[in-house]
């Protein structure tokens, strides 16, 4: 039939799933360590535009046309979010590109910014969803206060102690492309191909992430921007519909030729 | 006497090549850095000579206009991103980018780097600097006017920045790409490259145009086929009427 139901046709799907992500950006509104997400479209193959007569081989062959949009990527934006301050000794935010490396029950590790730390029964430090950092951190039961350095050392306040005693030290590691990295829900990231493995980060690197105690970092998600992208997405979608009614239009004059 | 009904039937087949380039340019209406496609119907007299150019009898059908495209290299509306591997770039500059052995060049300036730290469009084809790919080790360089990368103020590389004289010989590959057969210039001066960071610049399709466009293809199509309908009668009509002798 005429191609130009399928192109619009196209165009109306990249719009759908643009809107499928401005969703879930705007659901993740409010999650803590939550990092948008960001579609690129890109064009369809070109192939060769026959003339009217079906001839090929005059001006035509090189001006090929387009068969529609596709999307090329779907990447996470790692642009820091806003810290809010909570209290709350174990609510920890990162500053800089910096990840926390936790420890998942099979023994991968998987990557995360959200720094909303527990302590489980054995005294271990864990995230919300009881994963252990991958650096072990155990502190005594009998603990009066935690303190954690910038630098991710964690220090504790014990009975009988006069001075803070060093338990360990949070790693922060981070990836030379970390929009590669594969978000697999519960704010974790797992490393792939495209991230390339962690670099532990080391403290006393220039520009280093570190770790601000008693902070949380707030998603990065733009009301404004995602509102705006909102709109324009439906009007491309609306436009790419009215084009596909335009072609059944064309169709059905058509099927009118012969009356 | 079947010239006007192949005459009508070139210009619904040339009405339907109008509607999918205009259905290209709206599919992609969102596609950073595209370029919208002009559709361009070439005369009687230009087709005409093309033929005559090509072999020495005319065909009988090429005596219809054809459709033709070319780009409009115009600059689309630049939107303020924040992320620091998007550039934008000025009116006539490309990108040269290379899968390794084609070189190609973009307009789509949203950048980023693959696991070893090579600068790449969003395909994934390496962005090319002055001597070939370009090597970052942080995501978070500064990217200045002239296209010149820096890391902490220490110059790591610079964007190979082009542009074409002559924007007819450039033709599209899928994924926002451009070939193109002569070689580009080199840009040298800031106020033709002017790059800027953290911008992307979107595609410059204007629904008004198309949407114009559009109707006017449609309402076209829809006059030729009154035509044809209109040339049958009248055939229909000689029929009858020479009957009845």
């Amino acid at each position: 039939m005429i191609d130009s139901l399928n192109i619009s046709a196209t165009g109306m799907q990249v719009q759908q799933t643009a809107i499928d992500n401005i969703a879930n950006n705007l659901a993740n509104v409010n999650t803590t360590g939550f990092k948008k997400s960001r579609i690129n479209f890109e064009d369809l193959v070109y192939r060769p535009l026959t003339n009217a007569t079906g001839v090929i081989g005059n001006a035509d062959a090189n001006n090929p046309v387009g068969t529609g949009a596709a999307i090329a990527n779907i990447d996470k934006v790692f642009t820091d979010g806003d810290l809010t301050a909570t209290q709350r000794s174990l609510d920890l935010a990162i500053q800089g590109n910096g990840f926390f490396e936790l420890t998942l029950p099979d023994g991968t590790n998987a990557y995360t910014r959200t720094g909303s730390f527990d302590i489980d029964r054995n005294g271990v430090i864990v995230n919300a969803d009881g994963y252990p950092l991958s650096s072990f951190i155990q502190v005594p039961s009998d603990t009066q206060e935690i303190v954690i350095r910038p630098s991710g050392d964690v220090l504790v306040r014990i009975p009988g102690e006069n001075e803070l005693v060093s338990v360990g030290d949070i790693e922060l590691v981070s990836f030379i492309n970390a929009s590669g990295l594969n978000p697999t829900g519960d704010n974790l990231y797992l490393a792939t191909e495209r991230s390339g493995n962690a670099i532990l980060n080391r403290s006393d690197d220039e520009g280093a992430s570190t770790v601000s105690q008693g902070f949380l970092e707030a998603s990065n998600v733009d009301l404004t921007q995602e509102l705006t992208s909102l709109l324009l997405s439906q009007r491309a979608y609306e436009i790419n519909s009215r084009i596909l009614q335009a072609s059944d239009e064309v169709l059905d004059t058509i099927n009118q030729l012969r009356r | 006497m079947s010239e006007v009904s192949a005459l009508a039937e070139i210009a619904m087949t040339n009405d339907l090549r109008y509607l999918e380039v205009i259905s290209h340019n709206m599919a992609n209406a969102a596609t950073n850095g595209y370029k919208r496609d002009i559709p361009v119907m070439n005369v009687f007299s230009d087709s005409l000579e093309g033929a005559e150019n090509q072999n020495s009898t005319i065909p009988v059908l090429e005596l219809g206009p054809s459709v033709t495209r070319s780009i409009d290299a115009s600059k689309g509306s630049s939107v303020l991103t924040g992320n620091p591997l998007d550039i934008a770039l000025g009116e006539t500059a490309f990108l040269e980018v290379s899968d390794g052995s084609n070189v190609f060049y973009t307009k789509n300036g949203s950048l980023s780097l693959d696991a070893s730290g090579r600068l790449v469009t969003s395909a994934g084809l390496a962005v090319m600097g002055d001597s070939g790919d370009i090597r970052i080790a942080k995501n978070t360089p500064r990217i200045d006017k002239q296209g010149r990368i820096f890391n902490d103020d220490e110059l790591v590389a610079t964007l190979k920045v082009v542009s074409f004289q002559d924007t007819s010989q450039l033709s599209k590959v899928s994924g926002e790409l451009f070939e193109s057969k002569s070689s580009p210039a080199r840009l040298e001066s800031e106020t033709d490259i002017n790059i800027r960071q953290a911008h992307l610049e979107g595609s410059n399709v204007n629904p008004l145009t198309e949407m114009t466009q559009l109707i006017s293809t449609v309402r076209h199509f829809q006059a030729a086929q009154k035509l044809l309908t209109g040339y049958d009668e009248a055939v229909s009509e000689a029929i009858r009427t020479i009957a009845e002798f």
